[in-house]
């Protein structure tokens, strides 16, 4: 039996994961249309479960494009309320939804808490939900945690880690800020993963204490390899004083950016890089992917990564004169 | 000389410009795209002529978009939809992409290509025609396909000639408002569209750019708003 596979897709700014094993399940839907390429270009069908981490567009927007191509079944999908949220998005996709569970199309069901770890197990990979609790759900964005802190849309993202034989090996955290993550690991949440993406694409964050921030994330999640994604020209991503953070903390860490930030290279490459995967990517088009999208192969011992990563690192080097990156050796000699 | 797109060879290209400086510096930019330039100094046949000669004599056409005076009876934007159909590949280049829009936009799903004259290159030219093809192969790049899409309307200025309305398309932006001719919208539709409704068309949404939207097969909902 073949490994499940997780992908994570280059949306652009924006979370997109989707996890193929004897069922599909997805993990927030990015901006755009690349989703619903993804799932054109494999083949893809009938999609067991999307988790929504949070109502931000860039989370939402490609389920609105989901439900309204209809070019896929979706069965159930799982999202917290967000009363804080009047985005046109938000509503639209609360109609689509709403229209769709009525129809008897899909399970609309809100609550997506660590209540819900195991619901959606696939035959090989165990879903775990580690934030938010119920109790942080039910007040919601714009209350207060306990200590009196405002919570956000992005305190309350929801946070997914997905282990393979009980070993952790994918950390999906959405946009979760420094007070989401101090409730998660005050609670005795454990969010160590071989891989995971970083929360907010590498951006700002509520304190704007982005160093401390990186550092405690780092710590806590132990990663060997980082994922950014990101979107070329959007919110001057990843920070740099976050990705030199997480070069202190962990120095043998392996970074892997969706897109080519411009903090790396001021100029797009002039011809199609031939490293990269036959996988749909956001930035393919106009030649923005670093990695682009990211396919691990869930293996038992090690997760398998593509890119490879040797190829990743060469076009680093010859793409990237500046990339934040190699400011701690070069990623091929790590 | 000359490109291999998917297997198609392209090398003979019209250039179709009433301005013969323009027409000179483009036929120098396809020289250097490795492709033979054809300018042509007018006065151009009827459309459907101009179409039937071009699929028979080169392989692909460059053409602006504002063609005036006795030069042609058509504009740029017809002219590349109509070799589209004829699956000739074309680039349609114009500083008047956001100024036309609403006359270039019901032709926007058969123009591929369609490039600021400021961005003309031989790499955009060559993209461009490589465009065509792709479509003309049923595999077009990703800021092409076409989905299925909400639309919410949220004016309409059904006094002004056109007649144009306004949309918010959230699957796309949610921030950008999209002005739209009543005429994009089928004739036994047109009564529908009002402020706030909600109805569905097939949409390029991952174009990056407005004037790069194009619309068709518009749906709508019987239930409700």
């Amino acid at each position: 039996m073949s490994d499940p596979s997780l992908a994570i897709l280059d949306v652009g700014h924006g979370n997109c994961a989707v996890l193929i094993d004897d069922r599909v399940v997805v993990v927030d839907a990015g901006p755009g249309t690349t989703l619903l390429d993804f799932l054109e270009s494999e083949g893809i069908k009938e999609i067991e479960a999307v988790l929504i981490s949070h109502a931000d567009e860039d989370h939402i927007k490609g389920l609105v494009s989901l439900f309204e191509s209809k070019t896929v079944v979706v069965r159930l999908v799982r999202i917290n309320s967000d009363a804080m949220k009047n985005s046109p998005t938000w509503n639209d996709l609360t109609y689509l939804l709403d229209e769709a569970n009525k129809a008897g199309a899909v399970r609309f069901e809100v609550g997506l808490t660590t209540n819900q770890t195991g619901d959606f197990d696939t035959a090989a990979v165990r879903i775990e939900i580690l934030a938010p609790t119920p109790g942080l759900a039910a007040k919601g964005p714009g209350s207060h945690d306990h200590k009196g802190r405002r919570l956000t849309s992005n305190s309350m993202s929801a946070v997914v880690r997905l282990l393979r034989n009980g070993k952790p090996k994918v950390l999906l955290p959405g946009d979760i800020d420094e007070i989401g993550l101090e409730n998660l690991l005050d609670a005795g949440g454990d969010i160590a993963a071989e891989i995971a993406v970083f929360p907010h694409h590498g951006g700002g964050v509520a304190s704007g204490n982005l160093s401390s921030f990186a550092t405690s994330f780092c710590r806590a999640s132990k990663a060997e390899k980082l994922v950014f994604s990101i979107g070329r020209g959007r919110y001057d991503t990843p920070r740099p004083e976050i990705i030199a953070a997480v070069l202190s903390e962990i120095p043998k860490v392996r970074i892997l950016c969706t897109q080519l930030s411009e903090h790396c290279a001021s100029q797009l490459p002039t011809t199609d890089p031939p490293h990269l995967t036959s996988k749909v990517s956001r930035g393919k088009e106009l030649r923005r992917c670093c990695a682009g999208t990211i396919s691990l192969s869930l293996a038992e011992k090690e997760a398998t990564v593509f890119p490879i990563l040797t190829a990743h690192a060469e076009f680093i080097e010859g793409a990237a004169p500046s990339a934040l990156c190699m400011k701690v050796g070069k990623p091929s000699e790590k | 000389m000359g490109l291999n797109v998917l297997g198609e060879s392209i090398s003979r290209v019209k250039i179709i410009d009433d301005d013969p400086t323009a027409r000179k510096a483009m036929a120098f930019t396809v020289t250097d795209a490795d492709l033979q330039p054809l300018p042509d100094d007018g006065p151009l046949p009827q459309l459907k002529t101009f179409v039937s000669l071009a699929k028979k004599n080169v392989d692909a056409v460059i053409c602006d978009h504002r063609l005036k005076g006795q030069y042609a009876r058509f504009n740029g934007a017809e002219a590349a939809a109509e070799l589209y159909k004829a699956a000739c590949p074309s680039v349609l280049c114009t500083r008047w992409s956001v100024a036309d829009i609403d006359a270039i936009r019901q032709y926007i799903r058969y123009i591929p290509s369609l490039i600021s004259s400021d961005d003309v290159s031989p790499d955009t030219i060559a993209s461009g025609l490589a465009r065509c093809v792709r479509e003309f192969k049923n595999d077009p790049v990703q800021s092409r396909k076409a989905w299925r899409t909400l639309v919410r309307v949220e004016s309409v200025e059904s006094s002004l000639k056109p007649p144009l309305f306004y949309v918010a398309i959230s699957g796309w932006d949610s921030k950008e408002i999209i002005r739209l001719p009543l005429s994009l919208v089928p004739s036994n539709l047109r009564r529908r569209i009002k402020p706030g409704v909600r109805f569905f068309a097939r949409i390029n949404k991952g174009a990056e750019q407005p004037e790069a939207l194009f619309f068709v097969d518009f749906e709508f909902p019987t239930t409700r708003k």
